[in-house]
């Protein structure tokens, strides 16, 4: 049985099954590299050459994303690892022109959110969504303790150290959110999807993310004396 | 009593404060987004704030963005695995 799809003329043997697919995929934009792609008819070894020229590509940046949730290497590649494993099993149902990108972001959020639930590795979560308003009720005053100018002059003196450490001490919700906005630049759309969550959730979990990481970091500023005089005590 | 749409109603830094992080990422509707920049004009402390804000996003962006390379076993492992997927088995839908 090595007959490959030419052989197997699916959409002229049932055409009635396949033809409403065919001219959804008619519609379909154009994709990056090839235009239309026919997903009606096309066979696994070229959605497979499809897998490897569209996905693939975006290896570091899911290695890096895996790196920031997890904090470690190993469980990282587990994660990316499984993550490739997934969306080829699922890469039928992508749909060609859409965001590719944040399609895989999903499949790896998912896939680490599952692990580390399963694992209950991080036993600071449990500060997630309940964190006291008392934060974000903070970023709708201005600052009193007279340090914002203090504030800026610390953040340029900041050591990458101290800001990875700020973020990973987020709880994970919170950290993905803000990663996801400032390092990957996803849009909040494209975040709530990646996220499974609803557009109001991403704005509450970034807001809180980076309030409790802007108090983190002028802590530390504060502690070491970065920025003007570090006087505030 | 102002009208709650009018720029009047904005102008002040609570309600430019809590709709500032959506403003710098650019996710504010238009028509809030001209009211935070009409605030935005006249008031410096806000402008401070802006400008923290927008640092921290600067200085996560930088820190985070880095070293981000999969280690080349897993690349390698990968390649292989999705490159050349050889056939093993045929299946004819409804056949």
């Amino acid at each position: 049985m090595t007959v490959l799809t030419e052989a197997a003329p699916r959409g002229a043997v049932r055409a009635d099954d396949w033809s409403p697919v065919l001219s959804y995929a008619m519609n379909l934009a154009p994709t990056d590299h090839d235009g239309l792609v026919d997903l009606a008819t096309e066979d696994d070894e070229q959605r497979a050459a499809r897998f490897e020229r569209d996905a693939l590509p975006y290896l570091d940046q899911l290695y890096g994303a895996a790196l920031r949730m997890t904090r470690n290497p190993a469980d990282a590649e587990d994660v990316v690892q499984e993550t490739f494993a997934k969306a080829f099993s699922a890469f039928h149902t992508f749909e060609p022109g859409t965001n590719l990108k944040a399609w895989l972001y999903r499949i790896l959020t998912n896939t680490y959110i599952n692990a580390y639930r399963k694992k209950q590795r991080q036993p600071q979560i449990a500060g997630g969504e309940d964190v006291e308003d008392w934060q974000l009720h903070r970023a709708e005053q201005h600052t009193s303790d007279g340090l914002r100018s203090a504030e800026m002059e610390a953040l340029d003196l900041m050591p990458d150290s101290a800001v990875t450490e700020a973020m990973n001490a987020l709880a994970p919700d919170f950290r993905l959110a803000v990663y996801l906005a400032d390092v990957e630049g996803f849009s909040y759309k494209e975040i709530a999807e990646i996220m499974g969550t609803p557009i109001g959730t991403v704005m509450s979990r970034l807001n809180r993310g980076r309030t409790q990481l802007r108090k983190a970091l002028s802590d530390y500023a504060r502690e070491r004396g970065l920025g003007v005089g570090g006087d505030a005590s | 009593m102002s009208d709650p749409v009018g720029h009047e109603a904005h102008d002040d830094c609570s309600w430019v404060l809590e709709r500032l992080y959506q403003f710098l990422d650019g996710e504010c509707p238009e028509v809030e987004a001209d009211d935070i920049r009409h605030h935005l004009d006249a008031c410096d402390r806000c402008v401070e704030d802006a400008d923290a804000v927008l640092a921290l996003k600067a200085l996560v962006q930088r820190c985070c963005r880095q070293s981000a390379t999969a280690p080349p076993e897993l690349r390698l492992r990968l390649t292989t695995q999705y490159s050349r997927v050889s056939i093993t088995r045929i299946e004819f839908p409804h056949a």
